[in-house]
């Protein structure tokens, strides 16, 4: 179940990188042009459900089991977050994207320092699992804030 | 602390369940975590998880210079581990999988490398504590497999003195195996929640008074473990 969920993960994530910089390439060439088709809506939502679910099923998982389950949580809430990105700089002119790139850079800084600072269990097979978790609810919060911000510029 | 050779290895096993499901653990197991340095992607491999950026090269170094099946083909990555990113080369990857399930070498190193970075420093602070007891050496191994030690912040929330202090050492194992649990049980990640069939196991065996490990099987996360 986790390998299939990696995979399909791994592919996903190949699939919204190349078309993000795609995008972001395209959207520094001109800001009157419409670069997201306006009926695509990609979600991850069930995905990111199903992974969740399974991770606090009944019965218990080993250790390996759950850390990599909450990097598959992680790695789906990054996606959406990149997916939120990419619509957002849509609505942009030029100098509110600069000033979001900018932004964005500083905050990715930000969310690494402050997953690093939630691990207690340092050198433990607990550890992956901490910052995992730390970086989702960082992430999550990143999320919406940019989702409210991208339905601002509708 | 003196642990026979059944008791030692019972200890192994039940751990060898918690982090893998399995008695004999996953010496094969690859999985890759964004607990690099600042946030990296690291690979993480092994039966008890060593990774690319911690220990990995000396593992590998110990497996080399022992001659292995795959030792020749590793040889080149020691001086990529931890300098040079490996977590998409699959050819590195399956060269770990492959010595783990294919060379009994691989497995026997593995052993040795965990044994040294993990049970022997979990023993030493058991013996400075003034531990004597199997089962505390079970429930001090599994925290420095866990938590990568004793950590301080549970210490703090519990009265007992260790042994060596003139504390009663089935009081202090007790308390530290409650105090833990209750962390684990209460946490405000529920996934982290799910952790506390490794305490509840520790529960079970005082509440038997197993503390010489002779009464078997030993159930951990549902697994008998009899050896």
């Amino acid at each position: 179940m986790c390998m299939n969920l990696n995979a399909a993960n791994n592919s996903l994530r190949r699939f919204i990188l190349f078309t993000g910089v795609w995008l972001l390439v395209a959207c520094s060439q001109s800001q009157s042009e419409v670069w997201i088709p306006e009926n695509w809506h990609p979600s991850l939502e069930q995905v990111r459900e199903q992974i969740d679910s399974l991770a606090n099923q009944t019965a218990p998982a080993s250790q390996q089991q759950l850390s990599q389950s909450s990097q598959n949580m992680a790695d789906v809430a990054d996606a959406q977050l990149f997916i939120s990105y990419i619509q957002l700089m849509q609505r942009l002119d030029q100098q509110q994207r600069s000033d979001l790139f900018k932004e964005q850079q500083a905050w990715l800084e930000t969310r690494i320092q402050q997953a690093s600072a939630a691990i207690i269990s340092k050198g433990g097979s607990l550890a992956p699992l901490e910052y995992n978790d730390a970086f989702i609810e960082i992430t999550e919060a990143r999320l919406k804030d940019l989702q409210q911000r991208g339905d601002n510029h509708r | 602390m003196k642990l026979s050779d059944q008791q030692k290895r019972l200890c192994e096993h039940v751990i060898n369940v918690f982090e893998s499901g399995s008695i004999e653990g996953n010496y094969a197991a690859i999985s890759i975590y964004a607990d690099g340095p600042h946030g990296v992607k690291q690979v993480t491999y092994g039966r008890s998880q060593t990774t690319e950026y911690g220990n990995l090269e000396e593992l590998i170094e110990m497996y080399v210079n022992s001659n292995g099946l795959y030792s020749a083909q590793l040889k080149p990555y020691l001086a990529k581990i931890g300098v040079t990113p490996l977590l998409d080369d699959a050819t590195f990857k399956q060269l770990l999988r492959d010595a783990a399930k294919k060379d009994s070498l691989m497995r026997k190193v593995q052993d040795e490398f965990f044994d040294k970075r993990y049970f022997q420093p979990a023993m030493a602070w058991a013996n400075a504590g003034g531990f004597t007891q199997p089962l505390s050496a079970l429930v001090i191994y599994d925290s420095f497999i866990h938590s990568g030690s004793i950590p301080d912040f549970l210490r703090k929330r519990f009265p007992a003195t260790l042994p060596v202090k003139n504390g009663v050492e089935k009081d202090w194992i007790k308390q530290y195996v409650d105090t833990r649990h209750e962390w684990l049980s209460q946490h405000s990640k529920k996934i982290l929640q799910g952790t506390i069939y490794r305490t509840q196991c520790f529960k079970n065996e005082i509440a038997r008074d197993n503390w010489a490990l002779a009464k078997i099987p030993i159930v951990a996360n549902g697994v008998n473990v009899i050896d």
